[in-house]
Formats: C-alpha cells, sequence, structure tokens
C-alpha cells in the first residue's frame, strides 16, 4: 500500500474546503488511505513566479520536510502540481536540497493525473443527483504544463447524469494568473471577459475545470453579471457532489 | 582600433567559449513536412495545389496543345507586348512565330521598358507536387522581371519536372553539390499568385507581384520524345 | 513620468479602443485557426517543430563559425559582407553605402532589424527618400506610425480607418473593401521600385553552405526590392544563420504554417551575390550587413533559445495579453510574449520592467512556437532578475516577507487564515461575495467578485470527518 499525501492547497484549505473533501472521498474510494500532514501550507509558487526566489525557496523546503516521506503527493491542482514538478528543480539548482527537490517532483500528482495515469482508474463510480450538461475549461498550468487533457475526461465520461459539450476556448486563459489578476488588473479582467463570452455561448449548465484559483476567478466574473452558469472543480464533480 | 567584425566574431566566441548552450546531436534523418502517399499521383497533386492557391493550370497533353493553350490566352486578353525567357529554356517550341503571328512584340531592355509588358512568359526548372510551387532559377536569357513585374505570368512546365516535396527539390541540388544556388543570383520559389493578408488578415489576391499566374503543364511525355 | 506608469497607461488606451479591439478580435482569431489548421495537416507536428529547433540549436552552438563560413560564400558569390556592433553602426553603414552609390530613393522589403535602428529616420534626416514596400508597412508608414505585430505590421488597424487614411493621404477613392485598397496602392509603388536607386531587404534565413540570403513573402515587394535596383542592401541579425539547406527547408515551411497558415509562403527568394555577369537583370551590387545589437549578450545566457526565434508572429497571436493590449502597448519593435523576452534582453532590464509581469504565464507562447521557445520559463527568470536587481517596489518586498513568515509558520497560517476568513465573512454579501475590496485588491473586485474565505477552513473540517469516520456504525 503506497503511503499517499493529500496536498490540498492553500486556496483550498482556506477558500473551498469542500473541494478538499471531495479529493478526499475519491481518494479514499479508491481503497487508499490518505494522509493529510498537518504542517502544510503552500507549495510557493505566488513568490516564484512573482520572482521572489529567496522567499519562494523557504517555503518549498517546508514542502520537501512535510512530504519528503511519502510515495505520492496527490493535489487538486494542476497549478500547484506543476509547480512542484517543474519549477522545484530550478528552484533548487545549485543547492544542497536539489536531489530531494527532483525526487518530490517525479513523485506530485496532480488529482486526475494521479487516478488514471498511476493507478489505471476511468471510472469514478459516481452519479450527479439530476441530468447535468457540462463544458471542460483546461486550466493552463495542468493542460499545458502537465499536459492535462484526457484524465479528466476519460473520468467525466464515466460520471452518471453528466453529458460533456464543446466549448470553443476551452484551453483560453481565464487570466487568473495568479498575482497577475492583481498586478495587471486591466488586462485580467479583459482576459476573463474573453473567457465568459465563450462560457455565455457553451450549451452547459456548469463548466468544469481542475484549479480551484481558475474557478473562483471565473466564478467572480459570472457573479458579477449575475450569470447562473457556475465554474466547479473536477474533483466535485467526480465525487459526485455538484 | 578594433573592427566590428573582430568585435562581434570575438563576443560570439567568448560567449560560446564554456559549453555550447546546447546538447550537440546528430540531425541524420530528417522527417517531410507535407504529407504526401508514396502512390500519389504528383501531376493531380501539383494541379490542385496550384489551384488552391490561385494559380490556373492547362493541362496540355504535347506541344502542340501547349501552343493552342498559350495562343488562346493572349490572344483573349489583347496581349500587345510580351517579356520572354529565351526559348531554350521554355519547353516549348514555336514561340516567336507564335507571338509574330498574334502581333504581339517581344520587349527586351531595362526594367522601367520591361514594366510596360502585359504578359510574362517563362518557363520552370522544377515544380514541386505537394505544394503546388515552381521553382525558377536566373541565368542567361532568364530574367527574373519576366515572372514579376508584367500583370500575368505564364510559366510552361513538362511534367517529367514535377518533385514530391521540397525537401525533394533539396536532396537533388544536394546530389548536385548545390551548384544551382551558387550558379544563379537568384532563385525563386513561387506558390501561387501574388497575395497579402495585411489588412485584417483578410487574403487578397494580387499585390506587387503578377495578378495572375497562369501555368501550361506538358503532359505524355514518352509520345513527345 | 515612471516607465511603469507608461505601461499601463498604454494598455488602459488599447482597452478602451474600440477601433483596436474590433482588429484584433479579427485578426488574431484568423490567425490562430491558420495555423492550427496548417499544423495539424503535417506529417507530424512535434516531430517537426523538434526538428526545426534542432536546426536552430545547432546554428546557435556554432553561431560564429557559421557567420564567418557564410561571409566567404557571399565573397565567392560576388557580394560584400558588412558588421555592425549596434544600431547606430547599421545606419551609418547603410548610409556610407548610399553615399558611395549616389542614391537617392530606397524602397525597403520588411525588415524587423532596421525598426530596430530606425533606419528609415536616418536615411530621411540625410534627404534619401525611403518607401516601405510592404503593404501593410507602407501603410504604417504614410500613418506615421510603428509595427504592431511582426508579421501584420497594421493589424491594429481596421480597413474602414485603412480606407480613410489612403483616401486623405492618397486621394483614394473610398471603399470598404481591401481588394479595392491594395489594387490602389499596387499602383502607387510600381512607380517607387523603377525610381529606386537602392533595394534593402531583412533576411529571414542566411544558409552558410551556400552564402545565399533566404527571404519569404507573399506579396512581391521584396522580389521587387531585392531585384529592380541597382543596390541591393540585406539586413540581418547575427542570429538569422543557419548551416544547411535542409535545415532551411524545414525552418522555412514551420515559418509559412506558423505564421500564415500556408504550406508555403507565395515568394521564398533566395539570392546568392548580385546579379551574373551573364544574367539580364538583378542588381550589380550586394551586401549583406550583419548586425550584432545585443544579441552577443544573449548567447550562451539562460535566455539564448530566444535567439532561435525565427519571427513568426505565432506566439502574439495565440497570446490572450496581445488578444487585448496589441502590439504598441509593448513598447517597441518586438510586441507580445516574444517581445516580452526581447526588448528587456536588448535594451536592458529597466527598460519597460513591467513586461515580464504582462503574462499569466498560460503557455499559449510555447505551445503556439514551432521551435519550441519556452517563453514562460523566461518570463520567470527575467522576473528573478528583477526582484535580484532590486526592481521591487517596498510593498511588494514587505508583502512577500510577510507570506514567507505566514507560510513557513504552521501557527501563522492558520491564525492569518482565521483573520482573513473572519474579515471577509464581514465584507462579504448575502451569497458570500464580495464586491469592493480596498488597493490593491481593488483591481479585482473593480470587474469580479471575490469569495469569501471559508468559515472553517478544511483542516479543521477534516478532524470532524475523520471524527465520524472513526465512530463505528456512522458512514458518510
Amino acid at each position: 500500500m503506497p503511503k499517499v499525501a493529500l496536498f490540498v492547497t492553500c486556496i483550498v484549505d482556506m477558500l473551498f474546503p469542500e473541494i478538499g473533501e471531495a479529493t478526499l472521498d475519491i481518494l479514499e474510494r479508491q481503497g487508499l488511505t490518505v494522509e493529510f500532514p498537518e504542517a502544510q501550507t503552500c507549495c510557493g509558487q505566488p513568490a516564484f513566479n512573482a520572482g521572489f526566489h529567496a522567499d519562494a525557496r523557504p517555503v518549498a523546503e517546508h514542502f520537501l520536510d512535510v512530504f519528503g516521506a511519502y510515495d505520492a503527493i496527490v493535489t487538486p491542482s494542476g497549478s500547484c502540481a506543476s509547480m512542484v514538478r517543474h519549477y522545484y528543480p530550478e528552484l533548487f539548482k545549485g543547492c544542497a536540497r536539489f536531489a530531494e527537490a527532483e525526487a518530490i517532483a517525479a513523485k506530485t500528482w496532480e488529482l486526475t493525473q494521479y487516478l488514471v495515469d498511476a493507478l489505471g482508474v476511468t471510472d469514478p463510480g459516481t452519479s450527479l443527483a439530476k441530468p447535468t450538461r457540462a463544458a471542460i475549461h483546461d486550466a493552463c498550468h495542468g493542460y499545458r504544463g502537465l499536459g492535462i487533457a484526457r484524465q479528466p475526461r476519460a473520468l467525466l465520461a464515466n460520471v452518471g447524469n453528466l453529458s460533456l459539450v464543446e466549448m470553443a476556448g476551452h484551453d483560453q486563459c481565464c487570466g487568473f494568473g495568479g498575482l497577475f489578476a492583481i498586478k495587471m488588473g486591466e488586462i485580467s479582467a479583459a482576459m476573463l471577459n474573453d473567457k465568459l463570452a465563450h462560457i455565455r455561448a457553451a450549451d452547459c449548465d456548469i463548466i468544469i475545470t481542475g484549479d480551484a484559483s481558475c474557478a473562483m476567478h471565473m466564478n467572480g466574473g459570472l457573479s458579477r453579471h449575475r450569470s447562473t452558469k457556475r465554474v466547479v472543480h473536477v474533483a466535485e464533480v467526480l465525487a459526485g457532489r455538484v | 582600433m578594433s573592427s566590428a567584425r573582430e568585435d562581434i566574431l570575438g563576443r560570439l566566441r567568448r560567449a560560446l567559449a564554456q559549453q555550447p548552450p546546447f546538447p550537440n546531436q546528430p540531425r541524420a534523418s530528417y522527417l517531410p513536412v507535407t504529407r504526401l502517399s508514396p502512390d500519389e499521383d504528383l501531376k493531380a497533386r501539383f494541379i490542385a495545389e496550384c489551384e488552391r492557391v490561385k494559380g490556373i493550370v492547362h493541362r496540355a497533353p504535347d506541344e502542340a496543345a501547349a501552343r493552342d493553350a498559350l495562343r488562346d490566352l493572349l490572344a483573349g486578353r489583347n496581349v500587345r507586348r510580351v517579356i520572354l525567357w529565351d526559348e531554350a529554356h521554355i519547353p516549348l517550341s514555336g514561340i516567336a512565330t507564335l507571338l509574330q503571328a498574334l502581333g504581339i512584340a517581344r520587349i527586351q531592355g531595362d526594367n522601367a521598358e520591361v514594366a510596360t509588358a502585359d504578359v510574362g512568359i517563362t518557363g520552370a526548372d522544377w515544380a514541386i507536387a505537394a505544394t503546388g510551387t515552381l521553382v525558377l532559377s536566373s541565368g542567361p536569357g532568364k530574367p527574373r522581371m519576366a515572372s514579376l513585374l508584367p500583370p500575368m505570368h505564364i510559366a510552361v512546365l513538362t511534367e517529367d519536372r514535377i518533385v514530391p516535396r521540397l525537401e525533394d527539390y533539396i536532396a537533388a541540388q544536394r546530389a548536385r553539390q548545390l551548384g544551382a544556388f551558387r550558379r544563379s543570383s537568384n532563385i525563386t520559389l513561387i506558390t501561387g499568385s501574388s497575395r497579402t493578408s495585411d489588412i485584417e488578415m483578410h487574403p487578397v489576391f494580387g499585390v506587387h507581384g503578377p495578378l495572375a499566374l497562369y501555368i501550361i503543364l506538358i503532359e505524355n511525355l514518352s509520345e513527345r520524345r | 513620468m515612471s516607465r511603469t506608469t507608461q505601461f499601463s497607461q498604454s494598455v488602459t488606451v488599447a482597452l478602451s479602443d474600440i477601433q483596436l479591439q474590433t482588429a484584433l478580435d479579427r485578426g488574431t482569431t484568423r490567425g490562430v485557426n491558420a495555423r492550427i489548421a496548417a499544423m495539424v495537416e503535417t506529417t507530424d507536428a512535434d516531430a517537426l517543430r523538434r526538428q526545426a529547433r534542432l536546426a536552430r540549436e545547432h546554428a546557435l552552438n556554432h553561431l560564429p563559425d557559421l557567420l564567418e563560413q557564410l561571409e566567404r560564400n557571399v565573397i565567392a558569390n560576388g557580394g560584400h559582407v558588412l558588421w555592425a556592433r549596434d544600431a547606430a553602426e547599421l545606419n551609418q553603414v547603410i548610409l556610407d553605402l548610399c553615399q558611395k552609390h549616389g542614391v537617392r530613393c530606397v524602397t525597403k522589403g520588411k525588415s524587423m532589424v532596421t525598426e530596430e535602428s530606425e533606419l528609415n529616420h536616418a536615411l530621411e534626416a540625410h534627404g534619401i527618400e525611403v518607401t516601405e514596400s510592404d503593404l501593410g508597412e507602407y501603410i504604417i508608414q504614410l500613418a506615421g506610425e510603428t509595427p504592431s505585430h511582426i508579421v501584420f505590421p497594421m493589424l491594429h488597424k481596421t480597413k474602414e480607418a485603412t480606407a480613410q487614411l489612403l483616401h486623405d493621404k492618397l486621394g483614394m477613392p473610398m471603399t470598404d473593401r481591401p481588394e479595392e485598397m491594395t489594387r490602389f496602392v499596387r499602383g502607387v509603388m510600381r512607380r517607387k521600385y523603377l525610381e529606386a536607386d537602392m533595394g534593402i531587404s531583412g533576411v529571414n534565413f542566411a544558409i552558410a553552405e551556400t552564402g545565399t540570403i533566404a527571404t519569404v513573402e507573399n506579396e512581391g515587394n521584396n522580389r521587387l526590392s531585392t531585384s529592380a535596383p541597382r543596390v541591393h542592401v540585406a539586413v540581418m541579425g547575427v542570429e538569422k544563420v543557419i548551416a544547411t539547406w535542409e535545415d532551411y527547408a524545414i525552418l522555412v515551411q514551420l515559418l509559412a504554417r506558423s505564421a500564415t497558415g500556408q504550406r508555403l509562403s507565395v515568394y521564398n527568394n533566395l539570392m546568392s551575390g548580385p546579379r551574373r555577369p551573364d544574367e539580364p537583370d538583378g542588381p550589380e551590387v550586394f551586401y549583406l550587413i550583419i548586425m550584432d545589437n545585443g544579441r552577443s549578450h544573449i548567447l550562451g545566457s539562460e535566455y539564448t533559445e530566444s535567439l532561435a526565434c525565427i519571427r513568426c508572429g505565432a506566439c502574439l497571436n495565440a497570446c490572450p495579453v496581445y488578444q487585448n493590449i496589441g502590439g504598441h502597448a509593448y513598447g517597441w519593435v518586438y510586441p507580445g510574449p516574444i517581445g516580452s523576452i526581447i526588448s528587456p534582453l536588448l535594451l536592458g532590464p529597466t527598460h519597460a520592467p513591467e513586461l515580464p509581469y504582462a503574462s499569466s504565464l498560460c503557455g499559449a507562447c510555447q505551445a503556439a512556437c514551432p521551435v519550441e521557445i519556452n517563453i514562460p520559463d523566461m518570463l520567470l527568470k527575467l522576473r528573478r532578475d528583477l526582484v535580484q536587481a532590486g526592481d521591487a517596489t517596498l510593498a511588494w518586498r514587505a508583502g512577500m516577507r510577510l507570506w514567507r513568515q505566514a507560510m513557513l509558520s504552521p501557527a501563522l497560517y492558520r491564525s492569518g487564515g482565521w483573520l482573513a476568513s473572519l474579515a471577509t465573512q464581514m465584507l462579504a454579501n448575502a451569497e458570500g461575495k464580495i464586491e469592493s475590496l480596498p488597493p490593491p485588491l481593488k483591481a479585482w473586485t473593480d470587474s469580479r467578485d471575490f469569495p469569501a474565505f471559508a468559515k472553517q477552513p478544511f483542516r479543521e473540517r477534516l478532524k470532524q470527518r475523520r471524527r465520524s469516520q472513526a465512530r463505528p456504525g456512522v458512514s458518510g
């Protein structure tokens, strides 16, 4: 039995705990014992992306301390998984803990990637309460950084009462980009408007994505524009919580 | 004072002194870009590709038919003046006689003179099936302007000059020690008629080059030879 | 005025310019669709991009040797090779050539390098008439503007604005048909080609093994500019050299497919020196000018792969930031994602320090790039360099320190979360949404709601879940 840890991410922990619970539901349904290391905080991405490597590194070291001993670290975020997988080796280049960083990069998984690629699971064994039409937003870091596209689709295809529809611009950035949304607020808002136009045009009830931060951003726009459509996290759908 | 040349090359050498920026990798085999099945009919593909890019192909079973096609193209448009490659470089005999019969003047001289031509007539060294491309090289009796300045360009081509892809054309030149690229001051690969998409990326045909491109393709070479 | 305000002001102006927004939307959408269709139908898009990338890597690994080989072969073909350390020297070299050959009129084919040096101004200051011959460049020149796209210089202009300009400046009868505008400019330009003493062109690829200069175009203006005048001057950055004709074949095809969605551009012009003695036409003299202008500083650095760029513009079309702000907001010759890398590298990190931040790091640029340039990674490195150079404001530095401390101490992290929850719950409306926050978060709430933090974080709810799971007889 592999030792599996849940890295819930700071945003899910503090803003969207239900996504964390859904993630646990899904993993436990696969018969896994999932540990939640209490000392976990953040992967360090906000500082790293802003160029503050000196601030990002100690936070990443904390991540190594907390998660280093597990066989697999699973997270409901393509963005945070991509931070660990791609940028930890970069961040620790020339540092004493480089080997640890490389090791943890190789065993940190985005949720759907872990289910499909590591466990070989494509049937989450769930069904939604009522017939629902959904479009997928391929969140950037998971999609282009980790190549996540077929995994959520394979899983969602087996969710009862769910039908997937095509959405134009499904892989177009929603404009979130972390601190970008604040630092370049106007551009970010313009990108969000482009995205909302695609969402409006899609023949669906909900939009499914793999990153809570992107969902938060798009939902912020949808509620501001009094839209009835909502973006939900893929874990909530796979857990049948929608 | 050192020259700009020495300075620049020196800086570049120093930049590479430690180690090459990228691992040196063997680059032996090349995958060609365009899909083409091994049994593809090159002539049919060439014609289809030309038409896709607004080139107009006239198929001529033999030289007599090619002359007829050329006559029709010239006579139907009230052409008065043409610029022409030397006939040795056009795979069609009797063009001079044809022009005479139609009362069309053959222009030679400087660019200003050539600019008054209604039509340019050329041969083509090669043609590329996968992209509908003509390969024209400059040389004695082969003015560049014939395929460039007049509003209409007619290229005469025999079927045996069609190669599958750009890569095959390059390979053929490689087999000849790339001599053509040194011999001719200019080789131009022409794919369709002059176009622009500068205004809102909206395609418009006929910009600074010829407004129309016609290709007379002479087939059935075995009978001819 | 600080550069930061300049950039954000340009952004604000661009975002509220309805005409620009229309033009950008129409143009970039067409560009993206054309590229995707053209790459999908190839033998194997990913393998081809790898191949193209290796061709560029090979060239950069052997840059000085290839430049010397190129020089030898250009000379063997009867041409001349000149070198320019920077933009000012480039302009001087060209001015000297104009004087030497008694040049009064110049037509130009598209050249980004001479945009770097603002050559047109330099020549005009010496009484030389310069005419851009590419349709888009010509219209930009008429309007007194600069290009806003590497391949489609007037992408920022609608057809309506173009017609108005041609009407006002040259008396063209008004029309909304691009076909008629194009035909009109053709007529104007014909005379220019025949009058010109010198043609100046850029270089898309310089093939070292035969000393051949390759240009890529659709209109025929480049062929005319390089064939009709008696002097041809081709200008290239040092990085434009490639080793072999096989490299040319892959690169030129991916360039066409990525830039415009064509299988090949209409005219691929291959020039090896001046006209030969027995050739009937072509330029009598040929010069190749090789310019550095900062590129040698990039070579061998962490940013070397930016020199692999073949200037197809695909990353611009694909970029959701470019799609919204257009090219001019980037403030220099090279806009879009690649411009956000190249501009600070060529001009120094203090030029427009916000450019590396003008990206959500979505990666669409890298996915579109025919030579696989990892633009997001280089943007991150530029941000790191800026912070190391002390460019970050005090507020950002303090904010980051605070964040670090909270993330390193689970206790602080928990109490911070508890505070945020308390505060945001108070600010939230009945639906749990916050509609207005003070700066800097105002930048968010100006156009979208922010959610309240959860009343109980995941870690607290997990404790309850574990307790209920542990209790026999109770299932979730």
